[in-house]
């Protein structure tokens, strides 16, 4: 489906939602349940609380249709709803404990230095995003947040500003110290190897 | 964050010009510590291009489907409907100062300007319109006479890392004037190459990296203006 195939098909989908169509609001619910679900869930780090999120997303979505911009994605809309929900919920909620994994099921990233493009390589990459997993929960949720909708959900910083209703510089700042800080908890992991 | 690791961060980004593309290969080839930083982010990136997509319980959808309130007919309904409907409210603060300052003048003339007669008082001017956002001229120093170079960079120059350049006085005190809008403004000092946060900042920011941010709050400033009666 081309693109812009999809934005006459979703504009043609709103248009029936706003008449009450909720089988037209389900099929834009099938289509962003997805994104919407794994950015909640990076964001917060639970996957119930996640569920709760994403589903509260859509929710605020039917209800706030009718002042939805049709000049605007409805992705972007939808995104800056989701990201919005996420941090109402991290601010309720205590910080998260900045204690890296450290337990003996942690591979040192001395044994993820394998010869690339050996299934060992592609093992480890694997095993690097379980850990980076990790390490996403204990960097900033500021930082967090631009580093998924960045590297994650593939944004451009032009589409994150205007979801994030924040310059691009700024924004460009935060991914730049979420790689860093990334980087710095993910060592720590091959230092604290036995 | 050092000029060369911001480097390294605009270079992943595909985001240095052709000559600043050249200098960091270059740097590359010379240091391995570099290349060390380099390749380390790279798998930073590609594990989170591995990161396993999770996927939303299978009866998501029905159950929002399900929890969805109809819509309302009729006007009364439509209305109540329009009034509660959640909104995205996008403001600025040069938008959010004049609100403010509208409320306060009315606060003002609905508790002492409708009880006294105004003969040649002090009137309280209100905020231009939004689109006449002011600018202010913010004047920063820093006393450091030993210093040999000051430069400052923040939000108001991208984080540029060649930063503005301070002047310095006769008795150690580097000073720069900058006209900004309203607004906050997080920066840092570059003294002699290295990251100082201002000591006179009136608030902190903390970076991520230990170190705080200076943070600025221009505020529009309007002078009282009296009117004389004829």
């Amino acid at each position: 489906m081309t693109r812009e195939r999809g934005f006459s098909d979703e504009a043609e989908l709103i248009a029936r939602c706003l008449h009450n169509d909720r089988e037209a609001f389900g099929v834009l619910v099938e289509r962003y349940a997805e994104p919407i679900f794994n950015l909640a869930y990076r964001m917060v780090g639970d996957r119930s609380d996640a569920r709760d999120l994403a589903q509260d997303t859509f929710l605020a979505a039917w209800k706030g249709l009718p002042q939805f911009r049709a000049r605007a994605r409805f992705s972007t809309w939808l995104y800056r709803i989701a990201v919005n929900k996420c941090k109402d919920s991290l601010r309720a909620r205590r910080p998260p404990d900045m204690q890296a994994d450290t337990t003996g099921e942690s591979l040192a990233m001395a044994e993820l230095a394998v010869d690339y493009g050996t299934p060992e390589w592609e093992l480890s990459q694997k095993e690097m995003g379980i850990h980076l997993d990790q390490a996403l929960q204990a960097i900033p949720a500021l930082y967090r947040e631009a580093f998924l909708l960045k590297h994650v959900e593939g944004l451009s910083y032009d589409e994150m500003s205007e979801i994030l209703g924040v310059p691009g510089d700024r924004l460009k700042m935060r991914v730049y110290k979420a790689r860093v800080a990334l980087r710095r908890h993910l060592a720590s992991l091959m230092d604290s190897a036995p | 964050m050092s000029d060369q690791e911001l480097r390294l961060q605009r270079f992943i980004d595909q985001d240095l010009s052709p000559e600043e593309r050249v200098e960091f290969l270059e740097a590359l080839n010379r240091d391995s510590a570099l290349r060390e930083r380099l390749i380390a982010m790279e798998r930073v990136l590609a594990g989170a291009a591995e990161l396993p997509r999770v996927m939303p319980p299978a009866e998501f959808t029905a159950g929002v489907v399900a929890r969805l309130e109809p819509r309302p007919h009729g006007l009364p309904g439509r209305l109540r409907a329009w009034l509660t409907a959640p909104r995205l409210l996008e403001w600025n603060p040069a938008g959010a100062l004049a609100a403010a300052c509208a409320l306060l003048a009315l606060a003002w003339l609905l508790t002492w300007g409708l009880s006294k007669p105004l003969s040649g008082g002090a009137a309280l001017q209100t905020a231009g319109p939004s689109h006449t956002v002011p600018t202010v001229y913010v004047r920063l120093a820093l006393m450091n006479p030993a210093a040999e170079s000051v430069t400052i960079t923040g939000d108001f120059n991208g984080w540029h890392p060649q930063g503005l350049p301070l002047t310095k006085t006769a008795n150690g005190l580097w000073t720069l004037t900058i006209p900004l809008k309203p607004g906050r403004y997080e920066y840092m000092y570059r003294v002699d190459g290295k990251w100082v946060t201002d000591p006179l900042a009136s608030d902190f920011s903390p970076d991520g990296f230990g170190q705080e941010n200076a943070v600025l709050d221009v505020r529009d400033v309007f002078p009282d203006r009296a009117q004389q009666e004829g």
